[in-house]
């Protein structure tokens, strides 16, 4: 139990961290502190589908639960036209409308999601970090606990057992964020609380409060940024994953329910593009948040930069 | 024999953890008897309609207990007649045509005729019996008479022994046990299969990529990991499925229980590609890491300047020493692959745990959820507790 590094639970923390942060595999390329236009380009469709989630309700999209028959195109669903983007579905919904609503509730999720788990998780990292000790273990062995669960199998249980709205989804996934979140805040933390700044306010009769905001928290917020886009991501993919199992949130669409309504052998037969295209629009959402949050922690990473 | 005896204690302490975890989960976020049933729970206070020879009987603030006979033995029930039972001092909570009268459990109760009932009055309609019986049963399998404590005990006993309690929304039979025993082969088969087809792909792709390290061709390659990784498992299954199984009808779209086992096996060939791709991209890249670092050592310059053709060396010199990081990474990841195998299963429509746990979704059947949770997360402590245990006999460092 002292060694929490030996245990099993923490070869799989260390694997629900690298899942959460895809691949931290270090690569052999010459580093160069330059985000590069590719990192802008993520950032650019990242403004993108934000701005598009959030203005929904009042660009000129049709309404995503209307049903558009038009009889010049016969029965639905629509094949992709200049009248309909990405096609209709089978009750002549626009797909496009319902992709960016459905933005929204995904974007909502995965943001929520992450903020939960850096706000639980990072706080208590931080004073898991600081103070070590029994509060250490305590926090560290329920880290362990939590990460030895796989995540779906987490997240299948709550979700089944409580209502399954919007709020309540988005907390479970950030539930699931809160270990792999801890572990990353409290490893930089240790990693920092012997540095002279910190030595150096202790000494000046600074007290626990002003030293773990204004000298640590600066220092643990950058890297738990480059998470946060990384965690965001597994998060929306998350939500899709439960949208397979039926547990996703009920009422509103989300990408993951609108792939599962286009996933039918009869649907892809005949209209492939009811789910290829909110495929489509999330694949490039989480590869932005990957290559985003993958070049962040390369740029702010104070030890490759070193080297 | 220190060390093996404090390993052994950690993964006994994580296995009661999880277990307590999934158990308690279920027995705090709401009431645990509605958790088990669903709305069916709820039965013991429903009042709702009586359907007395084909007339309706609406549950009404005014109740028809005005005229009753009790009797002992109500064998007898005339038409416009209304069995009413009730229970201590409660008011009437039941009523009953004849036809149904054998169903009927009193226990403690009082039996009367309403004999004055005549089609337009408002009976109180009780809970059904079946659904009472339900109540009864998951009451006594779970003991949720018991303080939470014992019930953890009693419960955990019982699902090491092998009783996951009846299947609530098939009248409780055949137990959860045999759904378990009848799903959990596909899903390890396709887990198995999986895992493999992951390392056939990743092993000559990190090779390959890595003998051909920072070439163009490299940089495509991780780039490629790159977008496979991006892309959800259920989106790659989705893709999968309409380009090789729809578009190319070279896979089959879907499982078919009763064929052949070769035949199955071609079926699983597509969830399990789902699967392994992201897998494959994982290790591919870790392994194409290690196989450079292993390439610039010197027993490889040695074995090249001994004239080892570069096949050679890559194969028999440079990958073993490579493989170290891998096997630990394969074995944690079987864990976290569990996951995509529940999904990939719904998509190709294998009965595995997966489609269980959405049939169970469906179906408000909890403790097929609770099973099935809990057999997952054992796995996958059980999974890092071997990788662990091979890890420290290969790497006698690990130990101190």
């Amino acid at each position: 139990m002292t060694d929490p590094a030996g245990t099993p639970g923490a070869q799989a923390a260390t694997v629900g961290a690298a899942a959460l942060a895809e691949d931290a595999a270090p690569e052999a390329e010459p580093i160069t502190r330059r985000l590069g236009w590719a990192f802008w380009l993520c950032v650019g469709w990242l403004v993108v589908i934000v701005m598009a989630a959030v203005l929904a309700p009042w660009l000129p999209l049709k309404d995503p639960d209307a049903n558009l028959v038009n009889r010049d195109l016969g029965r639905p669903p629509y094949s992709p036209s200049s009248d309909f983007w990405f096609g209709s579905d089978l009750d002549a919904r626009d797909v496009f409308s319902r992709t960016i609503f459905g933005a929204r509730v995904s974007l909502t999720v995965g943001f929520v999601a992450i903020a939960f788990g850096m706000l639980i998780g990072g706080t208590l990292g931080i004073l898991a970090g600081y103070f070590r000790g029994w509060l250490d273990r305590i926090i560290s062995f329920a880290f362990v606990v939590l990460l030895s669960f796989p995540a779906l199998a987490l997240a299948i249980l709550i979700t089944s057992l409580i209502d399954r709205g919007l709020l309540t989804i988005s907390l479970t996934l950030g539930f699931l964020a809160i270990a792999p979140v801890g572990r990353l805040a409290r490893a930089t933390t240790i990693q920092y609380s012997d540095r002279e700044f910190v030595v150096a306010a202790r000494s000046l009769g600074a007290r626990h409060p002003r030293i773990i905001i204004r000298e640590l928290l600066p220092n643990v917020v950058i890297p738990m940024g480059a998470l946060a886009l990384l965690g965001m991501a597994v998060a929306i993919v998350a939500e899709g994953g439960l949208a397979f199992l039926g547990l996703s949130v009920e009422k509103e669409e989300t990408w993951g329910k609108l792939i599962l309504l286009g996933a039918g052998s009869r649907e892809l037969e005949n209209s492939p593009w009811i789910a290829m295209a909110p495929i489509l629009i999330l694949f490039l959402t989480v590869l932005a948040l990957n290559f985003a949050g993958d070049k962040v922690r390369a740029y702010f990473d104070v030890k490759e930069a070193a080297l | 024999m220190n060390y093996w005896l404090q390993r052994f204690g950690t993964s006994v302490l994580l296995l009661l953890s999880v277990s307590a975890l999934t158990f308690g989960a279920m027995n705090v976020l709401g009431d645990p008897l509605f958790n088990i049933l669903g709305p069916a729970a709820r039965s013991t206070e429903v009042r709702g309609t009586a359907q007395i020879e084909g007339y309706a009987y609406q549950a009404g603030k005014g109740n028809s207990t005005v005229g009753l006979v009790v009797v002992d033995e109500a064998d007898e029930l005339a038409p416009g007649q209304a069995l009413l039972v009730s229970v201590d001092d409660e008011l009437p909570m039941r009523t009953d045509t004849i036809a149904a009268l054998d169903s009927v459990t009193v226990e403690g109760g009082l039996v009367s005729i309403a004999d004055s009932v005549t089609p337009g009055d408002s009976v109180f309609n009780g809970p059904d019996p079946e659904q009472l019986f339900k109540v009864a049963q998951a009451e006594k399998e779970f003991y949720l008479d018991k303080p939470l404590p014992e019930r953890y005990g009693r419960w955990l006993g019982d699902f090491v022994t092998g009783d996951m309690g009846p299947q609530f929304s098939k009248t409780g039979e055949p137990p959860v046990t045999d759904l378990i025993k009848e799903r959990l082969p596909r899903s390890v088969m396709l887990l198995v299969m999986a895992q493999s087809l992951a390392t056939a792909i990743a092993i000559p792709w990190s090779l390959w990529s890595a003998s051909k390290a920072n070439k163009t061709v490299d940089k495509l390659s991780t780039f490629s990991t790159f977008l496979i990784i991006a892309l959800p498992n259920f989106a790659l299954g989705v893709i999968l499925k309409y380009v090789f199984a729809i578009k190319l009808s070279i896979f089959p779209q879907t499982f078919n229980a009763s064929d052949p086992f070769f035949s199955r096996v071609w079926q699983m060939f597509l969830p399990a590609l789902t699967i392994a791709l992201p897998a494959a991209a994982v290790y591919q890249r870790l392994l194409r890491t290690d196989l450079i670092t292993t390439l610039q050592e010197d027993f490889i310059l040695m074995a090249r300047s001994k004239g080892v053709s570069r096949r050679n060396v890559l194969l028999k010199h440079a990958l073993r020493p490579s493989l170290f990081s891998f096997v630990t990474v394969f074995g944690i990841n079987t864990g976290a692959l569990i996951g995509g195998s529940l999904i990939a299963e719904t998509i190709f429509r294998v009965p595995g745990l997966g489609s269980a746990v959405v049939e169970a979704v469906a179906t408000e059947d909890f403790p097929i959820v609770l099973a099935i949770v809990m057999i997952v997360a054992t796995a996958f402590v059980a999974v890092n507790v071997v990788v662990d245990v091979v890890y420290s006999l290969i790497d006698p460092r690990v130990r101190r």
